[in-house]
């Protein structure tokens, strides 16, 4: 794969030893294999693939971080158009409330991108360590807690309001997205993480849209999904420019993605929460020591 | 029966049943292509990639013959390019698709939310080339 030959701009390093001190592992194969499992846990775990792939292509396949992250953007990409038009189809993704959120989220995503391609590869492995510790904590944390949802207000004024029907009981559920400012402030935030780091954005867009904002889990979730496609292109076109886009790897990577989602998908009925979280939770964990011996190398 | 949006009330003001329910078809059927093509593509990029086929005589920057010929030859870079472009494209198509279609029910407001994130995307593009 000599594409560092016709692509100007594309860093150094590729393919060097994982910090984990991993033999050299190369190869589109295993990049496909890796991004299958990595989009089935994400998948099964409701937070992506990327979390999964940034530090898996880096600290175990010793790619450049911002190679790792471009990639991992295209997958995000990817996976978020294979899952929209069921979602959208269905009526349960809010179309509005995803376009509202979006222009934040793109905005974040721009500045996300912006931003990373100014910092060195250390600092983003450092923040991406911090991230995956954070996530790995709040895992535990809904491991041990188990609290009682919330019920929803009546359809009140003021907000996003609209309705669906919950496929598991038919019933019609109306609600009323409110805190819209807080909302896009949030989603801004996520949009920057996303571009930043190469993630989805949804680990901070469902609980902003489910907790701050009152939607329902379920419009949460898939309307998270619907606009991941949108804040991912913003970044990753920074990405593409500048040269740290790899199509010989992201095209593994989004392929083995969306496989490794529906694969996911399918067994996430079957397949205990506490201990897929608790499998995270050890895997974070080993990832997130490889980012910081990352940066501090 | 499919979920609609029936207000967006911005403001506090009273809630309009108004029951107006975009068409979302050319948005799924957008996404849908989008998805299947930069799949297909990154499948013939993957599979030439494995068969060896991985463009080792391409050099320096590719124009657009380049390309074409490197997709006939089912180059591996090519075919990931193709895929990698298609992929990245689409959710701008779909923006700009779904603008259309609130346009036919006169959802003003929707149609400004998809082109103001449609603008974001282009500037993203514009930004990035000017850094």
């Amino acid at each position: 794969m000599a594409i560092d030959r016709w692509y100007p701009g594309y860093p150094a390093g590729r393919g060097d030893a994982g910090t984990l001190g991993a033999p050299i592992l190369t190869g589109t194969l295993l990049v496909l294999l890796a991004s299958m499992v990595a989009g089935g846990f994400g998948s099964l775990l409701g937070i992506g693939g990327g979390i999964i792939i940034v530090p898996l292509l880096s600290v175990l396949l010793g790619h450049d971080v911002k190679v790792a992250i471009a990639a991992s953007l295209v997958g995000v990409i990817a996976m978020s158009l294979a899952a929209s038009p069921r979602y959208i189809d269905s009526g349960i993704a809010d179309r509005r409330l995803g376009l509202f959120l979006l222009i934040a989220a793109s905005v974040g995503g721009l500045t996300g991108g912006l931003t990373a391609s100014s910092l060195d590869g250390r600092i983003l492995a450092l923040l991406f360590g911090i991230l995956l510790v954070a996530v790995a904590v709040q895992m535990l944390r809904e491991t041990r807690v188990r609290r009682a949802a919330s019920p929803l207000p009546p359809a009140g004024r003021g907000g996003f309001a609209a309705s669906y029907v919950e496929p598991t009981s038919g019933e019609v559920i109306e609600y009323r997205a409110s805190r819209l400012g807080l909302g896009a402030a949030a989603s801004f935030a996520a949009g920057n993480v996303s571009g930043l780091l190469g993630v989805g954005g949804g680990v901070i867009n469902v609980p902003t849209m489910n907790v701050l904002m009152r939607v329902p889990i379920r419009v949460a979730t898939t309307t998270s999904t619907y606009m991941l496609a949108a804040t991912a292109a913003a970044s990753s076109v920074v990405y593409a420019v500048s040269g740290q886009l790899d199509p010989l790897i992201a095209a593994p990577v989004a392929l083995g993605v969306i496989v490794g989602a529906r694969v996911g998908a399918r067994l996430s009925m079957r397949v205990p929460q506490d201990v897929l979280r608790l499998a995270f939770v050890v895997v974070a964990a080993v990832f997130a020591v490889g980012m910081f011996v990352e940066f501090a190398s | 029966v499919t979920g609609r949006a029936v207000d967006d009330g911005l403001d506090d003001g009273p809630v309009e049943q108004s029951g107006r329910v975009a068409p979302r078809r050319a948005t799924t059927l957008t996404l849908t292509a989008g998805a299947l093509v930069g799949a297909a593509c990154f499948t013939v990029a993957v599979v030439a990639d494995l068969a060896g086929l991985d463009g080792q005589d391409a050099t320096g920057t590719v124009d657009a013959a380049g390309l074409v010929s490197a997709l006939v030859a089912l180059r591996a870079w090519a075919w990931a390019l193709l895929g990698t472009v298609a992929i990245i494209t689409t959710p701008a198509v779909g923006l700009g698709v779904t603008a259309f279609e609130y346009n036919a029910i006169a959802d003003r407001r929707a149609v400004l939310m998809a082109l103001a994130v449609l603008a974001v995307l282009g500037i993203s593009l514009l930004v990035a080339l000017l850094a």
